[in-house]
């Protein structure tokens, strides 16, 4: 509390200053008033000390008298006070003068003068004045008493300290009733400040025990009650904050089963996937029928839906879980582009659809940066979109861009179409996850319904927005509005993602060790491998794998992660620290998972594995991952 | 004084005289010894009245105890009264009497107050002056003497009488005018405007005009002058007032009055000009 404002404080000075400024007021006048007497009986007792003094010296002054006159003097300066008398004529002539010789310096005088006056004659036996004297008094001189004010001064000393002292008694007293009124006030008041500030802290078992009366004691009585009211709030409180926790936690709890359960049914969905698939394409090199050749391709196409629908199952689980990380980089927006049209464009012309790109020439260029990855997932997804749901005319995707500042780039990439249109009061559902314009649409289309809701979440994590702009039978315009940084400078290549088409995949050459548990992946990935041109070494387990790997050298090590006896994770970390042991160069291990998810590629790199291809492969994507390693240069060089 | 007193001693060798001086003693008793022997060698001071040849009586006690040596006496401000009554009983004695002559005083006034007419004379029974001395004036003042026989009686005369005086005179008379009567008199006079001249020194210190006096130095000469014509014929001068008294003035007063003179130097510079 700040005792400069505190209410004791102020119930001292509300106390005393009144009392002390009338008790002021009344000292100056008492003092004043006795200054008054004091200087008046100075005033008479100079006076009439100068007229006795008159009357008495009136013979000395007649006759000359000097003696009579010193005596006159000398019985008057037996007055303490008075510092000097002198008798002058009637013409001002000083007839004597007598002083004191130990006059105080510098104290001050005040004279008194008196006449002196030839009396007539008093007839002492008839007490009349005699008829022979007849006139009336005639002046003949004056007397003049110095008069010291010092006695006046001590008298005024005096009064000022009888004043004083009661007053200063009065004032003390005044104080010390301010000061115990004021406690007694204050104290309660403290007190249950003090109570308030504890209730404040947080400890609402506190009660108020003082034995108040009056106001304070209900203030009291109120604070008790408030602090009861807080305690069973705090109560309430702590009863609902426990539930929330253990909603949490069980939200928790179901949120990591849900990611475990995700994760495991995509291991279990993507391990038999990836033996559809190998043996699809597998199966689709080999020597066919026609007819067996448009099974097997009906087959590989109704096998990638499934993959589709799986991935993105995983995509919306990790936007929901706040797993999806994002990778920026700078890239070229042109090939992203054509490479996405590219991609649909069988597709397209197998309804009769035309798919075209419009782009114009500030895109050619300049460097972006975001994830391409996440750009394009939104774009195929749209164009994917646009396909499924357009049955004449076509799909033209729109590239424009509007430099805002100097290394700023607004982007607008569109995807309109010519198809069936979304009725307006539908639209706002279509971003919703699980959500199809109507459920004949599922069924009509296919689609899980999560394609726009993450195509939406994606637009959106990238800086950007997903609009619609559609009507019934009107087609549709799908717009992703992004704001990205951008430069010029294409030539320096720091960061830079050259993204191109996808390739045939190349013939490669070398040892590759391949490590798998499942024999139906085995063969498969052998066989494509093989395919490849690459020597195949199998390993059923990570400690097969370690032990064939400490034999001999392999280019390239294909690396499951789980498997029995030893998973993929230690058998890299043990063939890592073998190899630092050894000093050998290390050899590129590459690891071949179910699982999709990012976390999963994240915890092979900090495995020591060098790049990440997730089940179901196609063949492009494994030939792509190892043609680092396995080229003809490299190969030979015997790494 | 001194000066005087040297002055006044014979140049030649005379005979001896053994002098007893008889006085209370005091400063005014060894001043007056020593001035006499510096006046005049011849003069030894004998220590007792016995061994004296004769005795000089300061004052009227000291006079009236000096009578029992029955040698020659002379009485030095000593009381006319009192001399002329040891002297009708057989005193071989003579005196300087106490107080001034009455004619002088009245010169003086006269130089005061020229203008003064009628000047009044308060007397009693052992005063300096007579009745007789006064009666015998022959001057241009009116006196009009006033017979007291004690204090009690001044007020009344001075009320009664003072108003129709141009001045009061008063005689050396210690029952009369001594300081318990002083400031009666001079209070009263001067409360009716009317200046007091006499008796003496003492009196114009309080408050007489002024007055012509015998100072210590006058009594030494006229005491030599005395003593020398005792040794000269072995008999006294006759007795009276010193010849050439003092002169005082009582400024504040003669300024009031508008005198004459104010002051003592010019009054006995007038004084010793007057015929």
């Amino acid at each position: 509390m700040n005792l400069g404002t505190g209410i004791r404080k102020q119930l001292q000075l509300l106390g005393v200053v009144p009392a002390l400024f009338m008790l002021g007021l009344l000292l100056v006048a008492l003092t004043w008033q006795r200054f008054e007497d004091a200087d008046r009986d100075l005033q008479a007792l100079g006076g009439f000390m100068a007229s006795q003094l008159a009357s008495s010296s009136e013979y000395g002054v007649l006759a000359g008298n000097y003696s009579d006159l010193r005596r006159q003097a000398q019985l008057a300066m037996q007055q303490a006070d008075l510092q000097y008398v002198v008798f002058r004529d009637n013409e001002g002539k000083v007839l004597l003068y007598e002083g004191r010789q130990d006059r105080v310096p510098g104290s001050s005088i005040i004279e008194f003068h008196s006449g002196i006056y030839r009396q007539p004659l008093l007839d002492t036996e008839t007490m009349s004045v005699s008829a022979n004297g007849g006139d009336s008094p005639v002046r003949i001189g004056e007397v003049v008493l110095g008069m010291s004010s010092s006695r006046l001064l001590a008298r005024q000393k005096e009064i000022l300290l009888a004043s004083l002292i009661p007053a200063m008694s009065a004032m003390i007293l005044g104080l010390w009733i301010a000061h115990y009124l004021a406690r007694q006030i204050a104290s309660p008041l403290n007190y249950l400040s003090g109570l308030l500030r504890t209730l404040r802290g947080g400890d609402y078992h506190v009660r108020g025990t003082s034995e108040l009366q009056g106001e304070l004691g209900d203030l009291q009585s109120d604070i008790n009650q408030l602090a009861s009211s807080l305690e069973e709030a705090r109560v309430d409180q702590q009863s609902a904050i426990n539930e929330l926790q253990a909603a949490h936690k069980q939200a928790q709890t179901a949120s990591q089963a849900k990611s475990d359960f995700l994760a495991m049914m995509s291991h279990e969905l993507r391990t038999p996937m990836n033996g559809v698939l190998g043996m699809l394409q597998l199966l689709e090199q080999t020597r066919q029928s026609e007819e067996q050749h448009e099974y097997t391709q009906v087959a590989l196409e109704s096998t990638g839906h499934l993959l589709d629908v799986i991935n993105d199952i995983l995509d919306f689980s990790r936007i929901e879980a706040g797993r999806m990380d994002l990778d920026p980089v700078f890239f070229e927006l042109e090939p992203l582009l054509d490479n996405c049209l590219s991609t649909f464009r069988y597709l397209a012309e197998k309804k009769g659809l035309y798919l075209k790109l419009e782009k114009d020439s500030l895109i050619a260029g300049r460097l972006v940066r975001t994830d391409p990855t996440r750009l394009r997932q939104v774009l195929n997804n749209l164009i994917s979109n646009a396909i499924k749901f357009t049955n004449e005319g076509g799909i033209t995707v729109a590239a424009s861009t509007h430099q805002v500042r100097e290394d700023w780039l607004d982007v607008k990439l569109s995807v309109t179409d010519t198809g069936i249109g979304i009725p307006e009061d539908k639209q706002s559902r279509l971003f919703q996850a699980f959500s199809q314009v109507d459920s004949s649409t599922s069924r009509r289309f296919g689609g899980t319904g999560l394609g726009l809701a993450i195509a939406r979440r994606l637009s959106e994590m990238l800086g950007g927005t997903l609009t619609l702009s559609s009507s019934e039978g009107g087609g549709s315009t799908f717009t992703v509005a992004l704001r990205l940084f951008f430069r010029s400078d294409i030539t320096d290549d720091r960061e830079v993602v050259l993204i191109g088409h996808e390739e045939e995949p190349h013939t490669l050459h070398g040892l590759v060790l391949l490590v798998e548990d499942n024999e139906v992946n085995l063969m498969v990935a052998r066989r494509i491998l093989e395919q490849m041109g690459v020597t195949v070494v199998t390993a059923m387990n990570g400690r097969e794998a370690l032990t064939k790997a400490e034999q001999r050298d392999f280019d390239c090590i294909l690396m499951d992660v789980q498997m029995p006896v030893m998973d993929g994770m230690e058998a890299t970390r043990r063939l890592r620290q073998w190899e630092r042991e050894q000093g050998r160069v290390p050899m590129p291990v590459v690891a071949l998972t179910a699982n999709a998810m990012e976390e999963e590629r994240e915890r092979c790199l900090a495995a020591g594995m060098n790049a990440h291809v997730a089940k179901p492969f196609r063949r492009q994507q494994l030939s792509r991952v190892l043609t680092p390693y396995l080229t003809p240069e490299r190969a030979q060089s015997g790494r | 004084m001194i000066w005087l007193l040297l002055s006044a001693a014979p140049a030649h060798a005379r005979e001896k005289l053994k002098v007893h001086v008889q006085a209370a003693e005091g400063p005014f008793k060894s001043g007056f010894v020593n001035a006499l022997q510096a006046g005049n060698a011849d003069i030894l001071l004998a220590p007792s009245g016995e061994a004296a040849e004769m005795i000089v009586a300061l004052g009227d006690e000291a006079f009236s105890r000096s009578v029992q040596f029955g040698k020659p006496l002379l009485g030095v401000f000593v009381s006319r009264r009192l001399e002329e009554t040891l002297r009708r009983k057989g005193c071989h004695c003579a005196a300087i009497w106490a107080g001034v002559a009455l004619n002088d005083q009245l010169a003086m006034l006269q130089l005061m107050m020229p203008v003064a007419a009628n000047v009044g004379i308060i007397i009693g029974r052992n005063s300096a002056w007579s009745e007789g001395t006064v009666q015998d004036y022959r001057g241009r003042l009116g006196l009009t003497l006033f017979k007291v026989d004690d204090q009690a009686e001044l007020g009344k005369v001075l009320r009664e009488e003072l108003d129709s005086l141009d001045a009061l005179l008063l005689p050396v008379d210690e029952s009369l005018f001594g300081p318990d009567s002083a400031k009666l008199v001079l209070l009263t006079s001067y409360r009716l405007r009317r200046p007091v001249f006499g008796p003496e020194q003492s009196y114009v210190h309080a408050g007489s005009a002024a007055s012509l006096f015998a100072s210590g130095g006058d009594l030494v000469s006229e005491t030599l002058i005395q003593l020398e014509s005792f040794m000269a014929r072995k008999r006294f001068r006759r007795s009276g007032f010193v010849h050439t008294p003092s002169v005082i003035v009582n400024e504040h007063v003669a300024n009031s009055f508008d005198m004459r003179f104010h002051d003592s130097e010019a009054l006995r510079s007038a004084l010793e000009v007057m015929p």
